[in-house]
């Protein structure tokens, strides 16, 4: 595994921000950590790369202990967090010939390559960017040293699709020699290059699993009944059920098969004329997780 | 991974490059500093430089170190391969080529262009260059923008700790209605400038190391806070018994002092009442009183205070000399402390062994109703403690004041120049290292001998002085059109020690033999 936490956790100021997470990501993947906005996705990275301490457990990074990275093991990592603090009144080029004295491993060639593909002005203050820009440079940052493990905390947030779908060309570019964890609410850009997902409520990791496996239990179901709803006590991994006449709308997080699907239907409701299911998107899979999980955790 | 200095280099040319013009600007006015000659032709705003110049400094220095501030989740460096103490290195080297090099080259210059050798410019320069104040300064600047996390959070702290400092200050004013003393001006005053600069400079090392270390947020916040609150204490409520309690247990040779013959002059100790007039009422003092007691002082005592003075005798060994650092009246009855006094002005705390037997007088108010108060009492007794320091000439120069200059032992570069319009003889020395406790300079055959102005006693242990230097300037009157000779003695303090004079009664004797005078 190049990431593995066991029960890895951190408070601040009485709130449990990260609960006992054991998260495992393994080579050559590329995890989305998903969750509603104060979940832990953020502080869970921080504390991968020993930016925070964790208060309980422990990870283990590239086979090392988060705690102690040393400046070797980071030529090895790479972590891009959308409010990232930078020099910013150095030069996009000073910045980057800063980063490259730094790096031993830095790709000079993959560094220009990248600066031609985003169109980034060598000599703009990194302060005077704008945000898609900024997010561009930091990539740069990120890429150029070829990392083992690239950490990336929310790169898409606040970039217009445009930039989006560039800052992800550049992310895809490295995929296949890098192990990615991502953190993003724009599920839709990253759901292509995803391998694994990881999902984070209030601070604890609900489930992990591969992005097949999680695509294959999900499904948007549709029942209409022969006669009015009469439904009781619906299972629990029955997501946001809704109620309209003889309409029932769910999303069943344990779908195995439309005929099972039916039998089950049948048994907690009664007589269907119709059912219906359909798969679902990671931003669909995502939306109905945050909605079930909005009122108290599991 | 890069070598360390390779790193530290790829540091240092990225904060240049970010704050290459204010380190140059800071650089500059650190040169000019060095020149009090031009200084000097900037008049009134040479103080507003100066201010300018030392917080543009420390200003630097915390926007230096913020730029890769370690109370950080977001700065860019905590993820990349940087050491922790190879960036403070970095940020430490920075501070030396922007604020240290410069002042130690611009006095190195401004040393040679007043002809003093090499050797003395060099170490000229490295000790206004490199003064253990502003090392001690700069490293708690840096520690400081080590616990804080950016400029704003920075001036906060600073502002909330010194409004802290002057309520509890204010509010000990206030609960010790006495005449303020200024400690830190004696001989002994090194104990709270070194012992305030230890704790900053431990507290600083601590910090820095616990954060570029390991960045220990909590516990460095912790050293930072008991550091303050240690060195508040040092500054503003550090007694004269605790700082000489200190002194004595440093005295090179106690027993220096047990033969020593110390005495309180005999009978009632001369007394007055002050009078109760305008002049008194509104503070404004004039004449003799004016030269006794200060504004403040006569304000705490109030109208018609008792005033009378006391007056110490000894005899010293030959060439020695007696200095009262400290003199406390306190009033006992019963063996309780039932009131304090402070004296008031005093021209001379230094006796002569040439005056023999040298005194040394003292001058007290009390306030009228204490006064009273205290004389009603037929078991009062007044205690006087004197705490003195016996110094004796170490070594000896002398030399004409022809504007050569030499190095003497324990002495330092010395020379001097001899004006004959104004008859006029300006001695000048630089002692690096550890200082003399005083430096005396006289005009060869004369009796009368001159001291630097303001009197710089210094009875700091060798090893708290090894670093460093201090430049001496005495002026001497000398007769004649000759080129006259000088003679500088440097004096080393051998022992300090406590007298302690108990007397009954308020003024020397009891009430019957030593009574109140009436008011005038």
């Amino acid at each position: 595994m190049i990431i593995e936490t066991q029960n890895l956790a951190k408070n601040f100021w009485r709130h449990d921000a990260v609960q006992d997470v054991n998260l495992s990501v393994p080579e050559g993947a590329t995890c989305a950590l998903i969750g509603a906005n104060g979940a832990g996705k953020t502080t869970t990275m921080r504390m991968l790369v020993n930016v925070l301490a964790p208060d309980r457990g422990h990870a283990c990074v590239l086979g090392v202990d988060s705690r102690q990275l040393k400046p070797k093991d980071r030529l090895r990592i790479a972590f891009l967090s959308e409010n990232q603090e930078l020099p910013d009144r150095l030069s996009v080029g000073q910045y980057l010939e800063y980063l490259s004295a730094l790096y031993p491993n830095w790709d000079r060639a993959l560094e220009q390559q990248l600066m031609a593909q985003f169109e980034l002005p060598p000599t703009r203050a990194l302060g005077k960017l704008s945000h898609g820009m900024r997010m561009k440079a930091m990539l740069i940052g990120a890429l150029s040293f070829r990392p083992k493990l690239l950490i990336l905390d929310e790169p898409l947030s606040g970039l217009d699709p445009l930039v989006r779908d560039e800052v992800m060309s550049g992310i895809l570019s490295q995929a296949d020699e890098t192990t990615i964890l991502i953190s993003s609410h724009e599920l839709s850009e990253i759901e292509g290059c995803t391998t694994h997902v990881a999902f984070m409520v209030r601070g604890r990791l609900m489930f992990q699993e591969s992005i097949e496996a999680l695509s294959a239990r999900f499904r948007e179901v549709s029942v209409t009944f022969s006669q009015g709803d009469d439904c009781k006590a619906l299972p629990e991994t029955w997501l946001n059920p809704e109620v309209d006449g003889a309409l029932l709308r769910f999303v069943d997080s344990a779908y195995t098969s439309d005929d099972q699907q039916l039998a089950l239907v049948r048994k907690h409701c009664g007589g269907v004329r119709h059912l219906e299911s359909t798969p679902l998107s990671l931003r669909e899979i995502s939306k109905a997780l945050m909605r079930a999980t909005r009122g108290d955790v599991p | 991974m890069r070598k360390q200095p390779s790193l530290i280099g790829v540091l240092l040319r990225k904060d240049l490059r970010l704050f290459g013009p204010f380190a140059a600007l800071i650089a500059l006015l650190q040169v000019l500093w060095q020149f009090p000659n031009v200084v000097s032709q900037l008049g009134a705003l040479a103080s507003y430089l100066q201010t300018g110049m030392q917080l543009g400094t420390l200003l630097l220095i915390v926007l230096i170190c913020y730029e890769d501030a370690v109370v950080s989740l977001k700065h860019d460096w905590l993820t990349r391969p940087v050491p922790g103490p190879t960036l403070l290195l970095a940020k430490g080297l920075f501070v030396l080529m922007a604020a240290i090099f410069p002042a130690i080259g611009g006095a190195f210059v401004f040393n040679l262009t007043q002809h003093h050798s090499i050797g003395e410019a060099v170490l000229a320069g490295l000790s206004a260059g490199a003064e253990a104040n502003s090392l001690a300064v700069y490293a708690a600047a840096m520690a400081f923008a080590a616990v804080t996390s950016n400029v704003r959070q920075a001036v906060i702290v600073f502002l909330a700790g010194t409004a802290t400092f002057a309520v509890v200050t204010a509010g000990w004013a206030l609960l010790h209605p006495d005449v303020p003393e200024s400690l830190g001006f004696t001989g002994s005053g090194w104990v709270i400038r070194d012992g305030v600069r230890l704790v900053m400079a431990i507290a600083a090392i601590s910090i820095l190391w616990l954060q570029y270390r390991y960045r220990h947020t909590r516990a460095s916040r912790g050293v930072a806070v008991a550091a303050t609150v240690v060195g508040a204490w040092i500054v503003g409520f550090m007694g004269w018994t605790t700082m000489f309690a200190v002194q004595k247990a440093l005295s090179p040779d106690p027993d220096a002092a047990g033969s020593l013959q110390v005495t309180l002059a005999e009978g009632c100790f001369p007394a007055r009442v002050l009078a109760a007039d305008a002049e008194a009422a509104s503070g404004v003092s004039t004449g003799l009183n004016a030269q006794r007691y200060s504004e403040q002082h006569r304000k705490v005592a109030g109208p018609n205070a008792l005033a009378f003075s006391t007056r110490v005798n000894a005899r010293l060994p030959d060439g020695n000399l007696l200095v009262v650092n400290h003199v406390e009246a306190r009033y006992l009855s019963s063996g309780r402390v039932v009131r304090r006094l402070r004296p008031g002005r005093t021209s001379s705390n230094v006796m002569k062994a040439a005056d023999q037997p040298t005194a040394g007088n003292h001058y007290w108010l009390l306030p009228a109703a204490d006064a009273k108060r205290l004389a009603s009492d037929p078991v009062v007794e007044t205690h006087l403690n004197y705490s003195l320091s016996l110094l004796a000439p170490k070594n000896t120069a002398q030399f004409p004041a022809d504007g050569s200059r030499n190095y003497y032992d324990g002495i330092g570069y010395c020379g001097a120049d001899f004006d004959r319009t104004s008859g006029e003889v300006a001695v000048s020395c630089f002692k690096p290292g550890a200082q003399p406790a005083f430096l005396a300079a006289s005009i060869e055959g004369s009796t009368e001998s001159a001291v630097p102005r303001p009197l710089p006693m210094n009875f700091a242990p060798v090893a708290l002085d090894f670093w460093g230097g201090k430049r001496d300037d005495i002026r001497l009157a000398a007769h004649g059109s000759e080129i006259p000779r000088v003679t500088v003695t440097a004096y080393e303090a051998r022992a300090h020690f406590d007298r302690r004079f108990i007397r009954p009664g308020v003024l020397g004797g009891t009430g019957a033999t030593c009574p109140l005078p009436s008011a005038p």
